[in-house]
């Protein structure tokens, strides 16, 4: 083919700018480690980059919702623990009050810790929660639940169950509905404390220590069924860790380079355009013009 | 019978030829980087005989004049590199407006539409399960204030590059107008010029680089007349004929990709004009693509969102804001009463302040089908809009890196038939160089034998 001087020295050029392009992003895919920069470098991968995108940040949105829950239910855990604890108390309380060898002056002193113990339930059923919300209120949850009405506990709260989203349509409730166990210990305790003030032996043995079992147990079954949560949502929290590490690795597959690769490329791109320049500035020179005498 | 200065004549007949052909030669050179130049090339005859009687006829050569100066080109090729160049120009825009479209969305990333939308409803999740935390509530308006300025930016982004579109298209109407224009002048020139029996090769060449411009704007073909002139179409309008260049017309339909006056309405089928009415076209798709988005969030939020009480205790509050009918993604925006207070942000069935149950419904509309968007979720209606573009890029990429292969290959082809070759010229230069010293030689020789002639009848 003739070659026409206008033409030689364009196809150089255009050989040169098209090694250089090749280099450069060659060289942008080395130093961004993005494979994928715009849809049009893989459309199709773009398209599945932006789902499993989507995919993980509601699944990081869910395991955030997880310790959410798992704050709730270990604060709920926490004071039914402490109240078991109380309860514990007052069952040996109950327990000594019944003895026929303790006396009156030893009931009244009783009575009195009782009266305490009862404090202190009002008290942890009114606990608060991480965010400051009342634990065992329900939904209507702002105010403390639990007023003392003369000698009986007053419940202002709802027993509406706090739904947590933790997966598409999966959802779990935080809160423990704990009425009207609440109420009933306390009228347990009243009772308890009345009998100890009374010196009523009988009803004490006969009624109180069982009472007192039966709150114990009732409670632990409560906290028993929380436990069964904070395991069943650390097992969420693990599984979706791990969800979110995989779509992690899913869209770097998509979205990056393999760098070793890409190293190689940049090199094999940079000996290409070394070369096009060498051929070029050869060329360049080459002229009948230098060979002509005079 | 020759005369005895015959050989004088024909040695400076030579030297006259050889002038000439060295003129060419230094033409050829001066254009070696002019657009659209095709070489020239001299061409030679010998002249006519002089018959003479010597004991029988004899013919003595006459020497040399110049037959012609001839452009080098290869129509075939020109009629080629006109389509070729059409097709490119198509190519290229089309590449060019999309990947402009693209670069909009900005996806995939961290800035993009897809991801407000993702923190939209994930806002809604934290704040079902959360709903006393006042900053869960806050972040809700933000995440929804981003989502909707994101979606407005990026149609106010589609619309600017849709009134762009619209002005490149008028832009090239006009070329196309001063194309035909100047085409019809060369046309007058050369026709002036070849009446004249002159060979007007130059303006040859400068109006094959009109009508190759015209080509690359919209699908042209020319029919050359008797007369050296050229008639130029675009489908049935006639642009340039015998009468001079005929008005372009600048109504324009990029829906039915026709331009239209008066006269009648004509379709365009290839060039850079076709393309810029399609990615109009395409801009308008999308704008309708995001319409339908932030009318389906006003539709689908505000309509679980209106049937909860607020913290302070309102019922029927807007998220976002609706009007009847829906106002698009132009004015995208949350509603007032929202955007001014977070604890307008229902997230309550009941009121209660512990009820997240309602902001739960919203976060579950992530993953809801919604028969406005053909069926799919908010993000996949998204992700389908990116991934449409994305793929109309890489084709047209595709299709515009074969063009201009296609292209390329021709103007390679055309420039070895018609391109300067200094090399060649400088070969040309030195053969003319020496063919006009022997004449020059010759001349001398004829000179000196004039010489002794007149010295012996001088004695």
């Amino acid at each position: 083919m003739r070659i026409s001087t206008a033409y030689q020295f364009e196809a150089y050029a255009s050989d040169i700018r098209a090694a250089q392009e090749r280099v450069n992003e060659a060289g942008r895919r080395v130093t961004t480690g993005k494979r994928l920069d715009k849809p049009s470098d893989d459309p199709l991968g773009t398209s599945k980059s932006l789902s499993l995108r989507s995919y993980r940040a509601a699944t990081e949105q869910y395991t955030k919702n997880l310790n959410v829950a798992k704050g709730v239910l270990g604060y709920s855990e926490d004071a039914l623990g402490n109240l078991s604890d109380s309860l514990k108390r007052a069952y040996s309380l109950a327990v000594q009050g019944a003895n026929s060898s303790t006396d009156q002056a030893g009931r009244n002193a009783m009575a009195q810790e009782i009266s305490t113990i009862q404090e202190r339930l009002v008290q942890l059923a009114n606990s608060r929660g991480p965010a400051g919300q009342y634990l065992f209120a329900g939904q209507d949850n702002a105010a403390a639940p639990y007023t003392v009405n003369g000698t009986g506990l007053q419940f202002n709260g709802d027993l509406n169950p706090i739904i947590i989203e933790t997966g598409p349509n999966e959802v779990v409730q935080a809160n423990t509905i704990a009425e009207p166990l609440i109420t009933s210990i306390y009228e347990r305790l009243e009772t308890l404390k009345n009998d100890l003030i009374g010196g009523n032996v009988g009803a004490i043995s006969g009624v109180g220590i069982a009472d007192m079992q039966k709150s114990l147990s009732e409670v632990d079954a409560e906290r028993g069924s929380i436990g069964g949560k904070l395991r069943q949502v650390d097992e969420y929290v693990s599984q979706y860790t791990r969800r979110v590490d995989d779509l992690t690795a899913g869209i770097s597959d998509i979205e990056d380079v393999d760098i070793s690769q890409a190293i190689m490329s940049y090199q094999s791109a940079q000996t290409a355009y070394e070369a096009a320049l060498r051929v070029a500035s050869q060329g360049y020179r080459l002229s009948l013009m230098d060979f002509i005498q005079g | 019978m020759p005369g005895a200065f015959h050989g004088i004549n024909m040695a400076s007949n030579a030297l006259r030829a050889f002038q000439r052909a060295l003129d060419v030669t230094g033409h050829n050179i001066s254009n070696v980087n002019t657009l659209g130049y095709s070489r020239q090339s001299i061409e030679f005859k010998d002249n006519d005989p002089t018959q003479f009687w010597s004991g029988g006829v004899h013919s003595l050569g006459n020497g040399v004049s110049v037959a012609s100066v001839n452009r080098i080109r290869d129509l075939f090729l020109e009629q080629r590199r006109l389509g070729a160049s059409g097709d490119m120009g198509r190519s290229m825009q089309m590449a060019d407006g999309l990947s402009g479209i693209q670069g909009l969305f900005l996806e995939p990333g961290g800035s993009g539409i897809a991801d407000a939308m993702d923190k939209f409803f994930n806002s809604w999740s934290a704040l079902a399960s959360n709903p006393n935390e006042p900053s869960a509530r806050l972040q809700v308006q933000q995440a929804g204030a981003t989502l909707a300025s994101r979606i407005r930016s990026t149609y106010s982004d589609l619309r600017a590059q849709f009134d762009q579109t619209t002005q490149t298209i008028q832009d090239t109407l006009t070329q196309v107008q001063r194309l035909s224009q100047e085409v019809a002048d060369l046309n007058g020139e050369i026709r002036k010029k070849q009446a004249e029996g002159m060979e007007p090769n130059d303006l040859l060449d400068r109006r094959d680089q009109a009508l190759r411009e015209m080509s690359s704007l919209v699908d042209i073909h020319t029919i050359p007349q008797p007369d050296g002139t050229v008639n130029v179409y675009m489908n049935q309008l006639t642009l340039v004929d015998s009468a001079g260049a005929v008005p372009t017309p600048m109504n324009f339909d990029t829906a039915t990709n026709t331009i239209s006056d008066a006269t009648g309405t004509f379709d365009v089928r290839s060039g850079k004009l076709r393309s810029l009415f399609e990615t109009a076209e395409q801009i308008k798709v999308y704008e309708g693509n995001l319409d339908s988005i932030a009318n389906e969030l006003r539709t689908q939020i505000n309509s679980v969102h209106a049937t909860g009480t607020n913290p302070l205790g309102n019922t029927g509050v807007n998220f976002f804001n609706d009007s009847n009918p829906q106002s698009g993604a132009i004015d995208f925006d949350l509603d007032a009463a929202v955007a001014a207070d977070p604890d307008a942000i229902v997230s309550s069935v009941t009121g209660t302040p512990g009820d997240g149950g309602l902001a739960l419904s919203l976060s579950r509309l992530r993953d809801q089908a919604v028969g406005a968007l053909g069926g799919k979720t908010f993000g996949r209606y998204f992700q389908a809009m990116v991934s449409d573009v994305g793929t109309r890029v890489a084709y047209w990429e595709s299709e515009l890196q074969t063009q201009s292969a296609v292209s390329d290959q021709i103007d390679a082809q055309v420039q070895a038939v018609s391109g300067v070759s200094l090399d060649d010229e400088m070969a040309n230069m030195l053969r003319f160089q020496r063919s006009y010293q022997a004449a020059a030689k010759a001349l001398t020789i004829f000179d000196q034998i004039a010489e002794d002639l007149i010295n012996m009848v001088r004695r």
